[in-house]
């Protein structure tokens, strides 16, 4: 057991998974050699060597395309986009034939691969490096969306991705990339897929979060010691893990679900659909969703207003406890 | 002229110039397009289709590929298998040209004898503008982990701003006192609008929404007043 950042969590789940099979190669934009624009990946070139760890030109549809073709010869291979907003060209190769190659081929095909990319704002950055890109990858059938949001579920859940038959979208919330550290096991572990992660037991309300944005949640609830709240990280998009919601809300009979992502067509509006369908006679108000505006991420500047904090959750959850029908 | 905002998905801005040029083409405008790509937008795929698509409509369009020799972290020689990255115009069935980017006036020759092609009709020119990036590609990048000072001391010498200043002098068009005057009136300038900029405030909340659409849509407007609402009732419980 060691204190471990989000950042290093990920870096040791790829090293391990390395070590332990040959057939996972790891690759991207400045991925080899300096170990990433984050350095997620250091040091892991220099241990197995150029041919398994290497450097991309800037081709993200080569990227994911011949990952591809790797995967169909019997590699796993882990690439990075350099930020979500940058995986827009492989876009096309992710949607018409990474999530549909098992079905296409009628079983004979599957693509144990892994794509990952550092998501969210938060970070001051310039345009298209904030972005919260969920919903483009959770609406595609056949992918899997994952997103950590510890240092212990960052390395298990990389790890199941890693083990995953299935390809992995692995979106990784760069603004808490090394906010804080947390114990993790030396060893391998995976932490299960379409599972979501019961941060805290409560009985007057669920909020449902996921990445940077969990850590807010628990902050907004100090400020407001007199509400029981129920905190569930989803840590999985998709396949959503629709059972502990219903449940939760079942007890509670009031939701939050805050994401950066924007609001409409986004992810809230999909789990608040899952709660009508399965426990509309429990709630008690209305499912209410806190989300990023309709628009795109402002500039720095900006920026601020865009962001979710604490201060703005608290706000919700009082007004959602206040409502009498 | 019309100077677009910096294109930041890398490789796509040449589409958008070859349709800048399409457009003038048609209207009979009588202009040209000039866009600008680094050695590694080159490896893109919409590089190929940019430049394909200006080729085969004999476009007004001039593309400079700027040649820093890194992208990000990755040496030009990693990131295509060519020579020179002006040899990639014959792919396209275009005249390519490989320049002394260092060297304002070969530049000046070779941007002028591709704007002459493009005015009279016969179609793009790739130019590709040999330099080097002497800082960091950002704050966050730190290039002593993948180049040796002494190649970086080695470019510095070929500075194309002394370079050019010494031959000015050398011409008598120029002097070291004129120099250091427009240096420090620059300086001035550069600190003074990073000093407004850092001392101006967050933006308005309106302004991060105003340019989504032309109007605002109920559901902005919606989403904007709420915050407003939000932000109004954070006073009142302060106050």
């Amino acid at each position: 057991m060691a204190n471990k950042t989000i950042l290093q969590s990920i870096n040791e789940a790829l090293d391990q998974a390395m070590e332990k099979d040959q057939s996972v190669v790891v690759y991207g934009e400045d991925v080899g050699f300096e170990g990433g624009v984050f350095r997620t990946t250091a040091g892991l070139q220099k241990k197995y060597g150029e041919k398994r760890v290497f450097d991309t030109p800037i081709a993200e549809a080569a990227i994911v395309g011949s990952a591809i073709g790797m995967a169909i010869n019997g590699l796993k291979p882990v690439v990075e986009m350099q930020f979500s907003g940058f995986s827009l060209p492989a876009y096309n190769q992710i949607v018409t034939h990474v999530a549909r190659f098992r079905n296409r081929s009628r079983g004979k095909y599957h693509l144990p691969l892994v794509i990952r990319m550092p998501y969210g704002g938060g970070v001051k950055a310039l345009e298209h490096h904030s972005e919260s890109l969920e919903t483009l990858y959770a609406h595609i059938p056949g992918l899997k969306l994952v997103i950590p949001s510890t240092p212990y579920d960052a390395k298990g859940l990389m790890i199941a991705a890693i083990n995953d038959p299935n390809p992995v979208i692995f979106m990784e919330p760069k603004k808490i990339y090394r906010a804080f550290k947390q114990e993790v096991p030396d060893e391998m572990y995976e932490v299960p897929i379409g599972k979501a992660r019961m941060v805290k037991k409560g009985k007057d309300i669920t909020i449902i979060a996921w990445g940077a944005l969990v850590r807010e949640v628990e902050k907004a609830m100090e400020l407001l010691p007199n509400v029981d709240a129920e905190i569930i990280d989803l840590r999985t998009i998709s396949p959503v893990d629709f059972e502990t919601i219903v449940n939760s809300v079942k007890k509670t009979g009031r939701v939050l679900i805050v994401h950066e992502a924007v609001k409409s067509f986004g992810p809230a509006a999909e789990i608040i659909s899952i709660i009508n369908e399965k426990a509309f006679v429990y709630l008690e108000v209305a499912p209410r969703r806190l989300t990023g505006f309709d628009i795109t991420v402002p500039l720095p500047k900006g920026e601020p207003h865009f962001i979710i904090d604490p201060e703005q959750i608290a706000y919700e959850v009082k007004s959602i406890m206040a409502f009498k029908a | 002229i019309k100077v677009l905002p910096i294109n930041v998905p890398i490789g796509s801005q040449i589409n958008h110039a070859a349709g800048i040029a399409y457009a003038s083409k048609l209207q009979e405008k009588n202009e040209v397009a000039i866009v600008f790509i680094g050695d590694g937008g080159t490896s893109h795929g919409e590089f190929h289709e940019g430049m394909n698509f200006a080729a085969i409509f004999d476009l007004p369009l001039i593309t400079v590929i700027q040649n820093n020799q890194y992208a990000i972290s990755t040496p030009r020689h990693k990131a295509t298998k060519t020579k020179t990255l002006a040899q990639k115009a014959i792919a396209y069935g275009i005249p390519g040209i490989q320049v002394d980017g260092n060297d304002p006036l070969a530049m000046y020759l070779a941007v002028k004898t591709a704007r002459e092609r493009a005015e009279k009709g016969e179609g793009p020119t790739l130019i590709e503008a040999v330099t080097y990036r002497i800082g960091p590609h950002t704050t966050s990048d730190n290039p002593k982990l993948y180049r040796e000072d002494k190649e970086v001391e080695e470019w510095l010498l070929k500075d194309p701003i002394k370079r050019f200043k010494n031959y000015l002098i050398g011409k008598k068009y120029w002097s070291e006192k004129k120099d250091e005057e427009l240096h420090e009136e620059h300086k001035q300038n550069v600190l003074n609008t990073f000093k407004h900029v850092e001392e101006t405030g967050e933006v308005e909340l309106e302004e991060i929404f105003e340019f989504t659409y032309d109007k605002l849509t109920p559901n902005l407007k919606e989403q904007m007043e709420y915050y407003q609402q939000y932000l109004n009732k954070g006073d009142e419980n302060n106050g």
